[in-house]
């Protein structure tokens, strides 16, 4: 692809504590106008800690560590608070795992999204309200001058997250940052949320990073893919390459029980489990990050930590199998 | 539901527990050994016919569930008896104290809310942290120190030593100010009394304040409006305190009653010439008609405090209006 909206350069994004959390340690990912880049890992790899920095919102004592996230050439990483704030929300929107307790509950549905558009459209509160409501109707709530008037708790948890979409796309935006989108849902309401971002998207041409446990919702809805593993990217990929042919051990061991992508899928498409756990991120081994639970585990592995390298068009791996 | 609708909910569970309360001095005084006729006839006894003709008058010789029924409709028409040792209705000796009281008890509440909110916020925001430690240290000795002794130790050194503020009651009465004058005269005669009173309510409300803000900084709506591109204060303000203040709110209610009980023995201290005052001189005099009137009157006070808090739990959370 030619042009990157985004570029994440050598991203290190640490806690300092007690102790220092490495939950990011150097990603770089790149996502083109109108694409979708699929982010899969297990629970713990960072890819939350990851989104959140690339708003800038990881909270203290948490913090960008160094490394570069280039929105149109512009740094984000380097850029004030104020000129953050004004990119938040409008050049990049996020959407949240938890559409029950994303919204705020003691504030009108129709007023947090007009919120947005105050902010940076500079919309009367009139206008704001009727812009929120035609953004309702977008996501297909039905009787959209209703459901704007009425508080979070009178809408379902699939009616949340449309709201949050709503949100999320009212300043059109050039990136949507969707972590776990549809977690929380039922398969049903997955389905719907998940057919409705990708409708949005087609519309508007924002670009989307969709943060998963789902091969199957990636398989679905990404063009590319960046697995990640203890808070690196290890391998990254076209979707169907990586599919068809998983260069790392971890990735390998992802897709294992998981069954090919045109067959009916089974009940559970969670991430089957890969004996072992995550290595605690503020004690990492020397050499790779996945030695332990790697069934081609070698001396080397134990040693020097691999490289992200590419091995053919656009298929990268960090694993010293393939060297 | 609408809010007024609401209301009226609220006040038509408010009426009986006023009643029930009448209800309780009723029984109470008619426990007690005598009748008001032993009172006015005194030692010396009189002729059985005059007796038999006051109790008539007073309605005595009726059964005990008319009087009740009587004595509740007296009080309802604002009728709280006749003060034998003022020589004057209590509900006027009453009324021309309750201004005196309001002014101090609403100085003190606003000032406790405000800087107690402020510094709960202040708190909550970094915990732990040295200014967080600061204020916790404060406020835990501000709420350990009884006022008696606190408004004491402020008379002698602000009042006593260093002649800053005058030490006793409401007004200078040989100045005799008027107007204007009269004004700055009391709010400077304010100042001692209120500032004991603030300093004990302060760190209830700083604690809870702290407590109930750190619950709130951390959930997903706070981190979806960081994300909208919002200011730290509009965050705070808009999304985090108005959740924030609810638990504050339900126990500024609940603690009306030792609001009450504080006033007492702060308008004792400082010579407020307020309702506190009247109850202790009331005391002291045995004037049972006065204590009674006093009982109802702090009762619908304590009521209407709750009435408030009610609704303003209502405006400040849907859900309640709801359930
Ligand atoms: N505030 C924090 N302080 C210290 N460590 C943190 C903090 N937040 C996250 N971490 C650490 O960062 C690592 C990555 O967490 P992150 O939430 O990004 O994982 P994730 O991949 O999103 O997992 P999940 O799939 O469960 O959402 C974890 O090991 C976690 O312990
Ligand atoms: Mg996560």
């Amino acid at each position: 692809m030619g042009e990157w909206i985004l570029q994440v350069k050598n991203l290190h994004t640490y806690f300092r504590g007690a102790t220092v959390v490495k939950a990011v340690r150097g990603i770089d990912l790149e996502i083109a106008a109108g694409e979708t880049l699929g982010i899969v890992g297990e629970s713990g790899s960072g890819k939350s800690v990851m989104a959140q920095a690339m708003m800038r919102l990881v909270q203290s004592p948490g913090g960008i560590e160094k490394g570069e996230i280039l929105l149109d050439g512009e740094d984000l990483a380097k850029l004030p608070e104020a000129r953050m704030r004004a990119i938040r929300g409008n050049k990049i929107a996020m959407i949240f795992q938890e559409p029950m307790t994303s919204l705020n509950p003691v504030i009108r549905v129709g007023d947090q999204i007009a919120e947005v558009v105050r902010l940076h459209r500079g919309y009367s509160k009139r206008q704001a309200l009727d812009f929120a409501i035609e953004m309702l109707r977008k996501v297909r709530i039905a009787d959209p001058e209703r459901r704007a008037r009425e508080y979070p708790h009178e809408l379902s948890g699939g009616m949340r997250q449309r709201v949050m979409i709503a949100m999320g796309l009212a300043c059109n935006p050039k990136l949507i940052v969707a972590d776990e989108p549809t977690t929380a849902l039922d398969v049903t309401i997955q389905a719907q949320i998940l057919k409705l971002m990708v409708d949005m998207q087609a519309e508007t041409g924002t670009a989307m990073l969709l943060i998963t446990h789902d091969l199957g919702v990636v398989a679905e809805t990404a063009q590319r893919v960046a697995v990640m593993y203890a808070g690196q990217v290890v391998e990254y990929a076209g979707v169907e390459e990586l599919f068809a042919d998983p260069l790392h051990p971890y990735t390998q061991g992802l897709m294992a029980s998981v069954p090919q992508i045109d067959q009916p899928r089974p009940e559970s498409r969670m991430l089957p489990a890969i004996p072992g756990a995550v290595p605690s991120l503020d004690a990492l081994p020397v050499g790779c990050a996945f030695q332990d639970r790697c069934p081609h585990v070698f001396d080397k592995c134990r040693v020097s930590e691999p490289l992200l390298k590419l091995h053919r068009d656009g298929h990268s791996a960090r694993c010293w199998l393939h060297d | 539901m609408s809010l007024g609708l609401f209301l009226l909910k609220r006040i038509a569970y408010a009426t009986p527990l006023l009643v029930g309360a009448i209800v309780l001095i009723f029984v109470l005084v008619r426990l007690a050994p005598g009748n008001p006729v032993d009172y006015i006839i005194g030692e010396m006894g009189a002729d059985p016919v005059v007796v038999a003709r006051l109790m008539a008058d007073m309605g005595l010789d009726q059964p005990v569930y008319v009087q009740l029924y009587r004595y509740v409709l007296q009080v309802l028409t604002g009728d709280l008896g006749h003060s034998f040792v003022s020589n004057a209705p209590v509900i006027d000796l009453i009324l021309d104290r309750l201004p005196a009281t309001l002014l101090l008890m609403v100085s003190q509440l606003v000032l406790s809310i405000l800087i107690g909110v402020w510094l709960g916020v202040l708190s909550a925001r970094k915990p732990g942290s040295s200014l967080d430690n600061a204020i916790t240290i404060f406020s835990l000795a501000t709420f350990a120190i009884p006022v008696f002794w606190l408004g004491q130790m402020l008379i002698l050194t602000a009042g006593y030593y260093l002649h800053w503020f005058p030490i006793q009651g409401m007004v200078n009465f040989r100045a005799g100010y008027t107007g204007w004058e009269h004004v700055v005269d009391v709010a400077y005669h304010m100042v001692l009394p209120v500032t004991a009173m603030t300093l004990l309510n302060l760190a209830l409300i700083q604690r809870l304040t702290r407590a109930s803000m750190i619950e709130v900084l951390g959930q997903d709506y706070v981190k979806v409006a960081r994300a909208k591109g919002l200011t730290e204060g509009a965050v705070l303000v808009r999304h985090a305190l108005r959740n924030g203040l609810l638990p504050v709110v339900t126990v500024i209610g609940l603690e009306f009653r030792s609001l009450i009980a504080g006033a007492v023995l702060t308008e004792t201290v400082f010579a407020w010439p307020g309702l506190g005052r009247l109850t202790f001189d009331a005391i002291g005099t045995r004037d049972y008609p006065l204590l009674m009137g006093m009982f109802i009157f702090m009762c619908a006070l304590v009521i209407i405090g709750n009435l408030i808090t009610d609704l303003l739990y209502a405006l400040l959370d849907p859900r309640i209006r709801y359930s």
